[in-house]
């Protein structure tokens, strides 16, 4: 009746299938909410979702949300019942998002997800190996291989950055755009380059150039003088000291000019490092700058997690680490993965999942706590099983 | 019904426009029963109706399948319709109505000179603020493709119902997403332009609804609708030269002076040329024929040249699959 490619029973039938898996492994089946406040979705997950999701107006005049995914509805139920404690749930069952233009498995609103969630506990290295496994049984299980399993670390590049002999300005910037996948490497690209003048920035008045060379405290100072005198106002939930203070930052930020051509070929070597886990593990480990502490401890991390997701008998041989993989949603702090079908199917994301700290604390929580999860398309993933022509 | 149906603004500028770019092309707007009337037709062409509706209805109408041929602002078709392929054909930009839809930004952000600054500040709004930077707009879709294309994500959108520009200033929003002719509400409201932030440069569009029941005595309306406005459109950008020579002109030469200026030789034998030329090229012409030879060059501005082919025709066809 919808015209979806799948029947209904087979899609609902693997989903009960993999969350059974999940259970067997000790994740509590839970059934999360349906609706949302459309306010926290959109706050959560961001704005340029908001034309997929499927929003309803209450009598009261809020606005409602179907889930568009489990990990919301789950960590706000969480926090609900459990509060601090270890969370180890799993879930399978419907979600709603509008289908993408790239979207080949359904024309309707409607999707089924399988996976889990955790949320707390004290050793976050054997929780990382322990949810990318059970995700990663959980597909083998079911008859799934033949796909390529992405892996990355968001806190590896952060260490990374630290240890590199950045700018305030810069490390800032590559910091937070690192979590904007495709931006990453573009800026560092665009802002490193022989050829470009230095930050994206207006012509650096004479004013600037001075406030540049000033101490910073005492430039913010000025600057609010001078829109005082001007009489510009607080408008629009920015305060005048806010602004003054990145003024001065920006005109800072010109002065430091362009990376130093040794950094930019330092992260750009990061950046393009892409292959088999352990010869990736190594390149990583070359490129350690002297000295840098918190960066080899990531390291170390890293390869213990791989050791573990190899000991608990994930096939690791056709897996690679990309260093420059942040995830497609900015949420994640950490460990990030994804398993793709092969291009020529045109199916893309079977599986993605990683670490999130500080979600459970944006949403409420008292302390930040970890949360880890890994999910499954289950639609594609019926798609990606069927026999081949 | 099987008429051809066009969609007009029932009031106002842009009411006035449409009607007066319809009637340089031939085809005058009759309002029967006067001004409060929503219908209308066109005087001389008989399988035709006219509909007033307000320029955002129109849109609604168009995508519907209830009329054939509207004229709206190309803002609100991208607005309402950011997948318009196969729902509806922008035929022609109409020369009114231009209007630009923009980001603006408080005056006070001294920090804030181009898009990429706005990115910056909207990434860290939320460590600052303890909440996404809020965007008052009706152009929730524009906006957030715009966004979207320059990595902006941290930003919530406040639908607008009232005046857009006063969201800042009345606290209910930090910036605005909306559209402005003059600059002056902007200014008014003491907001700016960051360098970049120019998200469309509008203007009303002849648009054409794929949906709707094109019937043959449609397509018929339509074909002696769209070849006025062809023909009215293709007279007004030229002028039409007798070039009189004292003797024959060379072939080889003339072939240069038209690949050169744009012309097009529509006539003439022996002594004499006619020309079409670009209306920009004229003088350039001139000199260049006097310098060939050319005794009298006599100027003259067709109201309409019709031809054969109909560009605007043919891009309907081709979007209707013929």
């Amino acid at each position: 009746m919808t015209g979806d490619l799948l029947t209904l029973a087979p899609a609902d039938a693997l989903a009960a299938r993999l969350k059974g898996l999940f259970i067997d492994r000790g994740y509590a089946p839970v059934e999360p909410p349906m609706l949302l406040p459309a306010d926290m979705v959109l706050d959560r997950l961001g704005e340029d979702l908001r034309r997929r999701l499927l929003l309803v107006t209450a009598p009261d005049g809020r606005e409602m949300c179907l889930r568009p995914d489990f990990t919301l509805p789950l960590a706000r139920q969480h926090l609900q019942t459990a509060g601090a404690a270890v969370g180890r749930y799993s879930y399978a069952g419907l979600a709603f998002r509008f289908p993408s233009e790239q979207e080949r498995t359904r024309r309707s609103a409607e999707f089924r997800q399988a996976g889990i969630e955790h949320f707390g506990g004290d050793d976050a290295e054997a929780v990382d190996a322990e949810v990318l496994a059970a995700t990663m049984a959980g597909l083998t299980a079911v008859g799934f291989s033949g796909a390529d399993l992405i892996l990355g670390d968001v806190a590896l590049f952060e260490t990374y950055l630290d240890a590199l002999d950045l700018g305030d300005g810069w490390r800032r910037r590559l910091g937070r755009d690192f979590r904007r996948h495709e931006f990453a490497r573009d800026m560092v690209h665009r802002l490193g380059g022989a050829e470009d003048p230095g930050p994206d920035s207006s012509e650096q008045t004479a004013f600037a150039a001075a406030l540049a060379a000033m101490d910073p405290e005492a430039a913010r100072a000025v600057v609010q003088e001078v829109m005082a005198i001007a009489g510009a106002t607080q408008v629009g939930g920015r305060s005048a000291t806010e602004i003054a203070a990145r003024f001065v930052e920006k005109a800072r930020f010109a002065r430091e000019g362009r990376l130093d051509q040794d950094v930019f070929a330092r992260l750009d070597a990061y950046l393009s490092i892409a292959g088999a886990p352990g010869e990736a593990l190594q390149e990583l480990k070359a490129l350690a700058p002297a000295g840098a502490s918190a960066y080899a401890a990531a390291l170390d991390a890293l390869e213990r997690r791989l050791a573990r997701v190899d000991a608990a008998g994930v096939d690791l041989s056709g897996a690679r680490f990309v260093a420059d993989f942040a995830g497609r949603i900015q949420i994640y702090t950490g460990m990030v993965f994804e398993v793709r079908a092969r291009a020529d199917s045109g199916l893309g994301t079977i599986a993605s999942g990683g670490r999130y700290d500080g979600f459970l604390k944006d949403l409420g929580a008292d302390e930040p706590g970890g949360a880890v999860g890994g999910s499954i398309y289950v639609d594609r993933l019926l798609v990606a099983l069927e026999p081949g022509p | 019904m099987s008429n051809l149906i066009v969609a007009v603004p029932s009031k106002g500028r842009l009411q006035e426009n449409a009607e007066a770019f319809f009637a340089r092309a031939g085809l005058h707007v009759r309002r029967d029963g006067g001004a409060r009337n929503y219908r209308g037709r066109f005087a001389g062409v008989e399988a035709a109706e006219i509909a007033f509706l307000s320029a955002s209805e129109i849109v609604g109408e168009l995508a519907a399948g209830h009329v054939h041929l509207g004229v709206t602002g190309e803002d609100l078709v991208r607005e309402r319709l950011p997948a318009s392929q196969g729902v509806v054909e922008l035929l022609t930009p109409l020369g009114f109505g231009q209007a630009d839809v923009v980001v603006a930004v408080p005056r006070a952000w001294i920090d804030v000179g181009t898009v990429a600054d706005l990115v910056d500040v909207a990434a860290d709004f939320r460590a600052a603020h303890g909440r996404r930077l809020r965007v008052a707009t009706k152009y929730a879709t524009l906006a957030g493709r715009f966004f979207a294309a320059h990595g902006l994500t941290d930003y919530r959108i406040v639908e607008s119902l009232g005046a857009t520009e006063g969201a800042p200033a009345a606290g209910t929003a930090d910036i605005v997403v909306d559209i402005t002719t003059t600059g002056a509400t902007l200014a008014a409201n003491d907001l700016k332009v960051p360098d970049g932030a120019t998200i469309l440069k509008s203007q009303a569009n002849l648009v054409a609804g794929l949906r709707a029941n094109w019937s043959q005595t449609a397509r018929q309306a339509l074909t002696q609708v769209l070849d006025r406005i062809a023909a009215e459109e293709r007279a007004r950008g030229i002028h039409e030269l007798r070039v009189d020579f004292g003797a024959d002109v060379s072939p080889d030469w003339l072939d240069g002076l038209v690949a050169a200026t744009g012309s097009v030789r529509v006539g003439g034998t022996g002594e004499s040329l006619v020309l079409h030329v670009p209306k920009a090229s004229l003088y350039d012409v001139v000199a260049e024929v006097k310098a060939a030879g050319a005794v009298r060059v006599s100027v003259f501005s067709p109201g309409y040249v019709f031809e054969a082919r109909n560009p605007l025709l043919e891009r309907l066809q081709a979007a209707l699959g013929g």
